[in-house]
């Protein structure tokens, strides 16, 4: 528990709500009955606990590799879903554009004084349907490592499903991404109701 | 309760008659500190923040602006007077209005705060009000005043916190912010006084130090004011802001107002004034964003950056009425010579959402004319290819 508290310090995406690892089995995995990918390798998942609409996986550690699924963020709903409901957070809208959503991605990694900087933002078909694709670094104000990050992300229904790869910039980010990158070629979002 | 109550009660007794002696201009700084003995607890506290300090230096968040760096630590230096040379200024990226001196010269200030200074002379009064602090050696007395553990624990969260270490980010989001500046009221009304008199002696406007007050109470009307952090916990600030503004009066009656320096500081922040608006937008509460922007303009004229950071907080909001208010900013930058680019991209996006096809696909092509290379100019040319979602 106490690791996963610094785990939390260290990286906000993680969430603070704990949550037990197990194992990823090479074959079609469903994620949170809603994202469904082609897993391959050695990845662990979790779920922190309380979480709405995240997964999590890594292959090395959280602090080394992160992949985050938003499996259907639905209208209204904060990208943090383990914010505490009396803070002001930034909430998804059906109508949002990928900028739109970029900038929501800006604020839960960097907005409380960290640094962003937007590397590529372009369309991609994600799911074999209209979506977008982008990538950016970033440094939170509390760690103060610099982190590469990709992410691929599309609107079903009114709802977000996002996949999005982050890592400490250089080594680990560029020896992880490959990996992230085929488990996003092979998403294929099964809208929850 | 009632003892506590009490006590408080005299403290601010003896405080506010405190104030008007140190304003006669009868401060005498105390001369140059040496650096104590590292047995001791002076020496201890010295040898924490020397450590602080070296990670700091190190630091991603440092503004890389060599030339505002050394416009800032000449003010400093004009406020220290002798003590000068044992000061050293750290700029440092970070959105909310803060500044803080340890007690081994180490001097930050953070972006926020430069930001949201209308002139030079407001800066200088926070700089000498920190300064205030160091001359008096409050920490030291702190410190000592700390016997219980908790108090203790408390007193190294305010120094680290003063360091610009660890966890501030974190506090800073949970706005407990006062236990991180937890002077006592007296040593903050000393350093008050001690700022008005250091700032009156270097030719500013003394007048100034009430208005930064009063700006940041308007600022903090909603709960995500980024100009929390120096002052805003403080039990008293309508009140301080008041004493401030008669001890100010006070001091110029004898020589005339001094300056403000509006113009030169403008001319020195410009570099970093984009990026540092984009911080103040990445916070994410356009309320607090918006208050602030239309009080920059209100002090510095309606500037085509402001009105471009204007629009991006209405859309971000998005209230009624937000979107045309938004178009109008934008119009209305224009003509100005300082408005960015972004503001083109932005005027596409809300036109290509309202539907208006012609007028994002023009917007769009001057924005990729200005700025082929953009990090989201494939995005923008798929928008030009078929301009509504």
């Amino acid at each position: 528990m106490k690791k996963l508290c610094l785990i939390c310090v260290a990286l906000v995406l993680a969430g603070c709500g704990g949550g037990a690892f197990t194992r990823v089995e090479s074959a079609r995995v469903l994620v949170r009955s809603s994202m469904e990918v082609a897993a391959e390798g050695d990845w662990n998942r979790y779920t922190p606990n309380g979480a709405k609409h995240r997964e999590m996986w890594t292959r090395h550690g959280v602090p080394l590799d992160l992949l985050v699924y938003f499996t259907g963020v639905a209208d209204g709903m904060p990208l943090d879903d383990l914010a505490q409901r009396d803070k002001k957070t930034p909430r998804f809208s059906a109508g949002m554009t990928p900028e739109d959503i970029v900038g929501l991605t800006e604020t839960l990694l960097a907005g409380n004084g960290g640094q962003f900087e937007l590397q590529s933002l372009a369309p991609a078909t994600v799911s074999g349907g209209p979506g977008f694709r982008f990538d950016f670094h970033y440094t939170s104000r509390q760690e103060e490592v610099e982190r590469a990050g990709t992410a691929v992300g599309t609107v079903v229904g009114g709802k977000l499903y996002m996949m999005m790869f982050v890592a400490p910039r250089g080594r680990y980010f560029d020896r992880g991404q490959p990996a992230a990158l085929r488990l996003m070629d092979s998403l294929r979002v099964v809208p929850s109701r | 309760m009632r003892r506590r109550d009490l006590i408080c009660g005299s403290c601010a007794g003896t405080a506010l008659a405190l104030l008007p002696a140190l304003t006669r201009g009868e401060f005498v700084p105390p001369p140059r500190f040496q650096r104590p003995d590292v047995a001791s607890d002076e020496g201890g506290l010295w040898a924490l923040m020397d450590r602080e300090e070296e990670k700091l230096k190190r630091s991603r968040f440092l503004l890389g602006d060599a030339d505002l760096q050394r416009y800032v630590s000449d003010i400093a230096c004009r406020l220290a007077g002798e003590h000068c040379p044992d000061m050293r200024v750290y700029l440092v990226r970070t959105p909310y209005f803060n500044a803080s001196m340890a007690p081994n010269g180490m001097m930050q200030v953070w972006s926020g705060l430069l930001l949201r200074a209308a002139n030079e002379a407001q800066l200088a009064a926070v700089l000498a009000h920190e300064i205030g602090h160091y001359l008096e050696r409050h920490s030291l007395e702190r410190l000592r005043d700390a016997k219980s553990k908790s108090a203790l624990a408390q007193f190294l969260g305010m120094a680290l916190g003063a360091a610009g270490a660890g966890s501030i980010g974190q506090v800073a989001q949970l706005g407990v912010l006062a236990s991180l500046f937890s002077f006592s009221r007296d040593n903050e009304r000393e350093a008050d006084a001690i700022g008005l008199e250091l700032m009156h002696r270097a030719g500013y406007d003394a007048r100034e130090a009430a208005t930064v007050w009063a700006q940041l109470i308007e600022e903090n009307a909603g709960e995500d004011g980024g100009g929390m952090v120096l002052f805003a916990t403080h039990p008293a600030a309508e009140e301080r802001r008041g004493t401030l503004a008669t001890a100010a009066a006070a001091l110029e009656a004898g020589d005339g107002p001094g300056n403000t320096h509006a113009e030169r500081y403008r001319t020195h922040i410009a570099p970093v004034r984009l990026q540092m608006v984009q911080d103040e937008l990445r916070r994410r509460v356009p309320d607090s964003s918006l208050r602030l922007f239309d009080r920059l303009m209100a002090t510095q004229g309606r500037e085509g950056l402001l009105l471009y950071a204007r629009a991006e907080a209405l859309k971000m909001r998005n209230k009624a009425g937000d979107i045309d208010q938004a178009l109008a900013a934008l119009a209305d930058a224009d003509a100005l010579p300082d408005r960015p680019i972004e503001a083109l991209r932005l005027r596409g996006q809300i036109l290509r959402v309202r539907g208006d096809a012609d007028g994002a696909r023009e917007a769009f092509g001057r924005y990729l004319d200005l700025k082929p290379g953009a990090p989201d100019a494939p995005m923008i040319r798929s928008y030009i290819e078929a301009p509504t979602p």
